[in-house]
C-alpha cells in the first residue's frame, strides 16, 4: 500500500511541471487538496500491514544487483502516517506564503520530498541509500540556489556525499555485498575500519549541520520560513538520521567513534545554545534550535526501527514548536494568520498530543524553557549581537587550511611541473634537439664540394661493407 | 559471428557517403552552409539508426568480437582487413554519434567555414568509427592513424590554436605515436602473420623483442592519453579550443588510446609488467591530483572541463590496467555517458562565452534569467560530478571499489582527484547561479524550445542508462 501512495505522489508533481502562469496561488491549492484527498485513502487503509516489499529490479550489472523497494511494513507506515500531516501543514502554509513567488514549484519540492523519505527509508540497499541521500541534496540545493550564501549548502552536501560514496566503496571493495544494515560479523573482517567509520560518520555529521559544519545552515536564514521548515522536516538533517540508523554499526565499528560522536555533539549544543542565547534574529533562533535537536538525535537514537520512528515523531513536533514561535513575529493581518497558521498548528498540535509520551513532553518543556531563558536574558543585553563575525570563524578556518593550501599547490603545480619541468625542460630540450638536427641535415644538404665528397665517402662505404659481408657469406 | 550483410562496413561508409555528399551541397551566403549541416545531421541519424540495428545482432552479455566480416586486402603479403564489434566497441560509436549531433548544435549558426568542419567532422567520424570496428591489427594501425588527419585540420582551422608550436607539437607526438605503433604492428605481423585482435592478447613474442613491441605499443596509446608527462600538448591545445565540436572532437583523442590498450592488453601479465604497471598507477594518479588542482585555481571554464575530462580518462586508463573483463564492461557503460555529458558541458560552455561576446557582459547570474539553459547545465553538472542520474554513477563506483581494493592509498589520490574537479564545476554552476545585477544576459539569451527539446532528450538518454546501460536494446 505504500507504493501506491509513493507513486501518487510523483503523478501529483508531474501533473504541475509543466502548467502555465505558475504564479498563480490556484495551484498550490490544487496541489494541497491532492495531497489531502491521498493522505485521506492511505489513512483508509492504514492498518493493512503488509509483509512483502513491493520491489523491483532498479539496477542490473554483472558485477551488481540493485532493486528498488519500497516497503509496506509496520513502521513505514507509522513513519507515513506521523509526517503526511506536517506535510499538509507545509502545503497549507505555503499557499498563503506571499513571498514565494513561485509556490507551486515549493509544493512541488515538498511533496517530492516526502517520497524521497519514504525512498529512503525504504532503503534495503546501499545504492537506494545513496541514490535517496543525493536526491535530498538535489532538492535541497534547489530549495537554496536563489540566496547568496546557498553555495555553502550546496558544497557542504557535495562533501557529505562523497565522503558516503568513498566510504561504501571502500566496503564494498572489501565485502561485495550491498545489503543493509550490515551483518555485525561481516563487519568484524573488514579493513580500515576507522577510515570507513570516520567517512560515514562524516557524511551524517555534514548532513545534520553540526558543529564544524554549521555554517551552511546560517545562510538558510535568508529563505522563507516555508523553505526553512522543508529543509528541517523534510530535507538533509532528516537523511543524516536515516543515514545514521541504517549504518549505525559501521559507524561503530570504530573504538573512536563512540567518543568523536558525543564529542561533536556536545560542542553542537554548547556552540548552539551559547548562539542561541546570544542572538536576536528570530529565524536563526529556530535554526540554531533545530541544529541541537538533530545533533542530540545521534546520541539518542539506537539502531532499530522504534528509535527511528520516536525521534520522527520528535522532528514533527519540533516543526510544530517552531511554527507556534514564528506566530507573533508574523506580519499579516489577523484573520490571514488565523486561517494560514493556527488552525492548521491546533490541528497538527492535538495531534501530536493523541499521542502523548514523556519525550515529547520534554522536548516541549526545553523548547520553551529555551525561549523563556532567552528572553529573559535579552533584557539585560542592550546592544543586538549578531553572530556572524563568529559562525564565520569556521569558514575562516575552512578558508585558510583548507582552501587556501590547495590553491597555492595547484599554482605551484602549474608553474613548476607543468610550465619548468614539462615545457622549458623536456619540451624545450626536444625542440632544440629537433632544431640542431634539421640545421646539421640542412647543412649537408647544401651543394658544397665538402658536402659531395662526405656523401660520395658514406656511399662508398656502404657497398664497400655489403659487399665485404656477401663475400664472407 | 559473422555477417551476411557488410553492417560493420556500411557504418563506416557511410559518413564518408556524407562527407562526399556535403562535398556536392550549394555553399552560397544566404544559406551559409545549412545545406552542409543538414547533410551532416542527417548521415548522423542514418548512422545512429544502423547502429541500433546492430545492438539488436550482438549478443551484448559476450566479450567476444562479433559480426565479423573479412576483406581480403593483400595476397602477398597474407593481410586481411577485418571488422567486428561487440558491446564495448557499439556504446563508444554509438556514444560519439550523439556526443557530435550535440556539438553540431553548438556550430548551428556559425558561418566561418560551415562546409569544411562539416567535411572534416564526417570524415573523423568515419575514421573513428573504422578504428571501433577494427578487428585486425591492420585496420587498427591504419585507422588509428587516419583519424588524425580530420583531426589536424579540425584543429588547425577551428581550434583557435595561437600558437603554431602546439599544432606543430600536435603533429610530433602523434607522429611518434605512429612510428611506434607502426613498428610494433610490423613485428607482430613478422612474427603471427595478420592476426585479429582476440589473439594479440594472447601472442608471447621473445623477451628482447617483446619488450620492444609492448613498450611500443604502451608509448602509442599512451601519447593520446593527457597522462604526465603526455598532458601538455592535449592540454595546451583543449584548453584553447572554442568551437564546441572542435573540443568534443579532440576529447575523443584519449578515448583511442584507452581503447587501444582494451584491444592490446595482454590476457595475462607478467611480473616485470606488474611493477610497471604500479608506476603508471602512481604517475596516474598523481597527474589526476595536480590537473584537478590546477582546474580548481584557473577561472576558465574550458579549463575546467578539460580538466574533468582529463581526471575520468585516467580513471578509465588504471581501471583498464587491472585486467579485469567485468570492469572494462563498467568502463564501457561510464564512458557512453561521459561523452554525452562532455559534449553537452561543452556546447553550452561555448554558447555561453558567444553570449559573452556578444553583449559584452560578464555571464554570472545568466542562468538565474534562463531557466531552460539552467535546467539543462544544473542537470549535466550534477551527472558529470557523478550523482546518480547516469550510468556513471554506479559504474564509478564499481570501477573505483576495483582500483580502492588493489592499492587503498592510488584510490584515495583518485578520489580526491574526482573530488576536486567536482567542487571545480560546482563552482562554476554557482557563479552561473549567483544574481549579478550588471550580467546584461537575460530572458531573450536562453536557449530555443527545440534544442531545449532535444537537450531533454540527451537527459532523458542520460537517465534511463542509469536504470540499464542497454535500455535501447531490442533483442530479436
Amino acid at each position: 500500500m505504500v507504493l501506491p501512495l509513493f507513486l501518487e505522489l510523483l503523478a501529483i508533481v508531474a501533473l504541475f511541471l509543466f502548467v502555465r502562469h505558475r504564479r498563480k496561488t490556484i495551484w498550490p491549492i490544487f496541489s494541497f487538496m491532492l495531497c489531502a484527498i491521498v493522505f485521506w485513502g492511505y489513512y483508509n487503509n492504514y492498518g493493512f500491514i503488509s509483509v512483502e516489499s513491493d520491489s523491483l529490479q532498479l539496477l542490473s550489472y554483472y558485477n551488481l544487483k540493485s532493486n528498488l523497494i519500497i516497503s509496506s511494513g509496520v513502521d513505514i507506515q507509522e513513519i507515513i502516517k506521523i509526517l503526511f500531516p506536517a506535510l499538509l501543514g507545509l502545503l497549507w502554509f505555503n499557499i498563503f506564503s506571499k513571498q514565494e513567488e513561485y509556490a507551486l514549484t515549493l509544493s512541488n519540492i515538498m511533496i517530492l520530498a516526502f517520497a524521497t523519505v519514504i525512498f529512503m527509508v525504504s532503503s534495503q540497499d546501499v545504492i537506494q541509500l545513496m541514490v535517496g541521500s543525493c536526491c535530498f541534496s538535489i532538492l535541497g540545493f534547489y530549495l537554496t540556489k536563489d540566496i547568496l550564501g546557498g553555495n555553502k549548502f550546496l558544497f557542504y552536501n557535495f562533501f557529505s556525499e562523497f565522503s558516503l560514496f568513498t566510504a561504501i566503496t571502500i566496503m564494498y571493495s572489501q565485502v561485495k555485498d550491498i545489503a543493509v544494515p550490515f551483518q555485525i560479523n561481516m563487519l568484524e573482517q573488514i579493513e580500515y575500519k576507522n577510515l570507513i567509520s570516520i567517512l560515514v560518520m562524516l557524511a551524517v555529521l555534514i548532513k545534520c549541520a553540526t558543529f564544524l559544519f554549521q555554517d551552511q545552515i546560517f545562510e538558510l536564514s535568508r529563505l522563507n520560513y516555508g523553505r526553512i521548515w522543508t529543509i528541517f522536516l523534510l530535507g538533509t538533517p532528516l537523511s543524516g538520521l536515516i543515514i545514521y540508523n541504517k549504518l549505525y554499526y559501521v559507524i561503530h565499528i570504530s573504538n573512536f567513534s563512540h567518543f568523536t560522536l558525543q564529542l561533536v555533539v556536545c560542542l553542537s549544543i554548547i556552540w548552539g545554545l551559547w548562539n542561541f542565547l546570544r542572538q536576536s534574529e528570530h529565524k536563526i533562533q529556530i535554526l540554531l534550535l533545530d541544529m541541537m535537536f538533530f545533533a542530540l538525535s545521534l546520541i539518542v537514537m539506537k539502531p532499530n526501527y522504534s528509535s527511528f520512528v520516536q525521534i520522527i515523531s520528535l522532528i514533527t513536533l519540533l516543526f510544530v514548536c517552531n511554527w507556534w514561535h514564528t506566530l507573533p513575529t508574523m506580519k499579516k493581518n489577523n484573520w490571514q494568520i488565523i486561517i494560514s497558521s493556527l488552525f492548521p498548528l491546533m490541528f497538527l498540535t492535538s495531534l501530536q498530543f493523541a499521542s502523548y509520551n514523556k519525550e515529547k513532553l520534554l522536548l516541549v518543556i526545553v523548547y520553551i524553557c529555551c525561549i523563556i531563558v532567552r528572553l529573559i536574558i535579552s533584557k539585560f543585553i542592550s546592544a543586538e549581537i549578531t553572530t556572524y563575525s563568529q559562525i564565520s570563524i569556521t569558514t575562516k578556518v575552512y578558508d585558510t587550511l583548507i582552501v587556501a593550501p590547495l590553491s597555492l599547490l595547484g599554482r605551484i603545480l602549474w608553474l613548476a611541473v607543468d610550465f619548468i619541468v614539462i615545457e622549458r625542460s623536456l619540451i624545450g630540450t626536444i625542440s632544440s634537439l629537433t632544431k640542431k638536427t634539421t640545421g646539421i641535415l640542412n647543412k649537408y644538404q647544401e651543394t658544397r664540394w665538402k658536402n659531395w665528397i662526405i656523401f660520395f665517402i658514406l656511399g662508398l662505404g656502404l657497398i664497400l661493407f655489403n659487399i665485404g659481408n656477401y663475400i664472407y657469406e | 559471428m559473422s555477417s551476411s550483410f557488410a553492417l560493420l562496413s556500411l557504418i563506416v561508409a557511410l559518413p564518408f557517403l556524407g562527407m562526399l555528399f556535403v562535398f556536392t551541397t550549394k555553399s552560397q551566403k544566404e544559406t551559409q552552409g545549412h545545406n552542409a549541416f543538414h547533410v551532416c545531421v542527417f548521415t548522423i541519424f542514418a548512422n545512429i539508426v544502423l547502429i541500433w540495428r546492430v545492438f539488436m545482432l550482438i549478443n551484448e552479455k559476450s566479450r567476444d568480437l562479433q559480426l565479423q566480416e573479412k576483406f581480403n586486402w593483400l595476397s602477398t603479403p597474407d593481410i586481411n582487413i577485418v571488422f567486428a564489434v561487440d558491446t564495448f566497441s557499439l556504446l563508444l560509436i554509438l556514444s560519439m554519434h550523439i556526443a557530435v549531433l550535440i556539438g553540431l548544435i553548438g556550430v548551428r549558426s556559425n558561418i566561418y567555414k560551415q562546409k569544411s568542419l562539416m567535411v572534416f567532422t564526417l570524415l573523423f567520424l568515419s575514421m573513428a568509427t573504422g578504428f571501433f570496428v577494427a578487428a585486425d591489427i591492420f585496420s587498427f594501425y591504419m585507422f588509428f592513424e587516419a583519424m588524425l588527419i580530420p583531426l589536424f585540420m579540425l584543429i588547425g582551422m577551428f581550434g583557435e590554436v595561437k600558437k603554431q608550436d602546439l599544432i606543430y607539437r600536435f603533429f610530433l607526438y602523434n607522429f611518434i605515436g605512429a612510428l611506434l605503433l607502426f613498428s610494433a604492428t610490423m613485428l607482430i605481423y613478422y612474427y603471427y602473420g595478420s592476426i585479429t585482435l582476440q589473439q594479440v592478447a594472447k601472442i608471447h613474442i621473445k623477451s628482447g623483442v617483446g619488450i620492444y613491441v609492448w613498450s611500443a605499443i604502451f608509448l602509442a596509446f599512451i601519447s593520446r592519453i593527457p597522462i604526465w608527462p603526455f598532458h601538455y600538448w592535449i592540454s595546451s591545445i583543449n584548453s584553447g579550443i572554442r568551437n564546441p565540436l572542435a573540443f568534443v572532437i579532440t576529447s575523443f583523442m584519449p578515448i583511442s588510446g584507452i581503447y587501444g590498450f582494451i584491444r592490446f592488453l595482454p590476457s595475462n601479465f607478467s611480473a616485470d609488467i606488474n611493477n610497471y604497471i604500479v608506476w603508471i598507477n602512481i604517475i596516474g594518479a598523481v597527474t589526476m591530483v595536480f590537473i584537478a588542482l590546477i582546474g580548481l585555481i584557473n577561472r576558465d571554464a574550458q579549463y575546467k572541463i578539460f580538466s574533468y575530462v582529463t581526471i575520468y580518462n585516467i580513471m578509465y586508463l588504471l581501471g583498464v590496467l587491472t585486467n579485469d573483463n567485468i570492469i572494462e564492461h563498467n568502463i564501457g557503460y561510464s564512458l557512453f555517458c561521459f561523452v554525452i555529458i562532455v559534449a553537452s558541458l561543452s556546447v553550452i560552455n561555448s554558447y555561453i562565452y558567444h553570449k559573452e561576446q556578444e553583449n559584452d557582459s560578464d555571464s554570472r547570474g545568466f542562468l538565474c534569467r534562463a531557466r531552460r539553459l539552467s535546467l539543462v547545465y544544473s542537470f549535466m553538472i550534477i551527472a558529470a560530478i557523478g550523482l546518480p542520474v547516469s550510468a556513471i554513477f554506479i559504474n564509478n563506483f564499481l570501477i573505483l571499489s576495483k582500483l580502492l581494493g588493489a592499492n587503498l592509498e592510488i584510490g584515495g589520490l583518485l578520489i580526491f582527484a574526482i573530488l576536486i574537479v567536482g567542487v571545480t564545476l560546482l563552482q562554476e554552476l554557482i557563479r552561473l547561479k549567483t544574481n549579478d545585477a550588471n550580467c546584461k544576459l537575460g530572458k531573450n539569451d536562453d536557449i530555443s524550445t527545440w534544442q531545449f527539446v532535444f537537450m531533454l532528450f540527451v537527459i532523458f538518454v542520460l537517465v534511463m542508462s542509469f536504470l540499464n546501460p542497454l535500455w535501447f536494446v531490442i533483442n530479436e
